[in-house]
């Protein structure tokens, strides 16, 4: 079943991937700036993640894509997990 | 004419070509050759100059594409999915890209793709894909040395061979299945030559928009040049990006823009090349305040 917590684990993994750490290394450096909210994503890299969420969890369905998004809706972890669970009609 | 200008850095080349254009009928040159003697150093204060413009131009435009600098250079090379120094950091990059670049086309904007995408995950005749960079990575790290196998005007992507005088790993970013006749793609070929250890690049736009995205091309080209080298053992050499026809866009105030990047100029530091480390801030870029929304 697809949660706030699959997708948050989904893209932590895509992080992960992305920048060649484990997930242990991105959760403490999550924590180092103080939780999801204070973790910047970039542009490309949110491209990544999204599409790593959508192959990871077998969505089936296409999530937007980062230039479809304002910054606001991409730009930290927080708001990515909110753009993907809004987009899946997911609120808690 | 062909118009021949020169800059130490990417910001005094941006702004010696751009002033060129300033000052030519129409704002427009028939091939405007720009050669940039160190792709690895940029000029922040031009850069800031010309964000400040975009970001005016954003506020004031209805029409145009006015993204920053930094969001043009990621169409090219981005950044953040490359993570240099591990033994496979050029496969990596491009799993990142291509998973990256397959995700968005679905997207609203995709159209006819990235460069990125054309480079890492290009569509041949025949719909067979092919990783154009990894293609010249496997002949730029092979142990014979080529000076100018990765040079020619007419070819397929993936179509390699050892004869230096045939067609080999060049670059094609426009193809044969394009049929787009306004709008992107405008980059059209990259090449590569290999001299005395090491990698020189060119690139040759059909049309180059001087506001919008030549600074951004030119900062992605650099970024490119340094990935192939850095992976595959050689230095970075110098850089020529020709625009066959090179603009300055309606609605620019090109004059007000030269002074202001003039005045800003005179503080060069080396680009970014890859990504930065793990949380940390993409903010703290050298921009002005409004162009930090586009960017992040």
């Amino acid at each position: 079943m697809t949660d706030l917590k699959a997708i948050r684990d989904a893209i932590i993994a895509g992080l992960a991937e992305a920048q060649n750490h484990t997930t242990d290394e991105v959760e403490k450096a999550i924590q180092n700036v103080g939780g999801d909210g204070g973790f910047e994503i970039e542009s490309k890299t949110a491209e990544f993640v999204c599409a790593y969420v959508e192959q990871t969890l077998g969505l089936g369905v296409k999530l937007p894509t980062p230039c479809d998004l304002g910054p606001d809706q991409y730009a930290t972890i927080a708001a990515l997990i909110g753009a993907i669970a809004g987009h899946l009609n997911i609120t808690s | 004419m062909s118009i021949f200008v020169a800059g130490q850095d990417i910001g005094e080349a941006w702004l010696n070509a751009f002033q060129a254009l300033a000052e030519a009928p129409h704002r427009q040159l028939i091939n405007l050759a720009v050669d940039i003697a160190d792709p690895l150093a940029e000029d922040p204060g031009v850069r800031s100059a010309l964000e400040e413009h975009l970001a005016w131009l954003r506020d004031t435009s209805a029409e145009g594409s006015w993204q920053s600098v930094h969001t043009v250079a990621n169409t090219i090379f981005p950044i953040s999915l490359y993570t240099p120094g591990g033994p496979d950091s050029a496969e990596r990059f491009f799993r990142n890209a291509t998973t990256a670049d397959r995700g968005r086309r679905h997207g609203r904007r995709s159209q006819w793709g990235t460069y990125i995408g054309r480079l890492v995950d290009y569509e041949a005749p025949g719909g067979t894909r092919v990783n154009q960079l990894e293609n010249m990575l496997r002949l730029l790290r092979g142990d014979r040395h080529w000076a100018d196998l990765y040079e020619a005007p007419l070819t397929y992507p993936g179509e390699t061979t050892t004869d230096p005088c045939l067609p080999s790993a060049d670059m094609t970013v426009i193809g044969p299945g394009d049929r787009r006749r306004r709008g992107g793609p405008c980059l059209a070929h990259v090449s590569i030559t290999a001299v005395e250890g090491r990698l020189h690049l060119t690139a040759q736009y059909r049309r180059h928009s001087y506001v919008a995205r030549a600074y951004g091309n030119f900062l992605g080209l650099a970024r490119l040049l340094n990935f192939l080298a850095a992976e595959s053992g050689h230095g970075v050499g110098g850089m020529l990006v020709v625009g066959t026809h090179a603009e300055i866009e309606q609605g620019t105030r090109s004059r007000e823009l030269v002074s202001a990047a003039r005045a800003a100029q005179g503080n060069v530091r080396p680009i970014e090349t890859s990504n930065r480390r793990l949380g940390a801030s993409w903010k703290d870029l050298e921009l002005p305040p409004r162009a930090l929304d586009e960017v992040l």
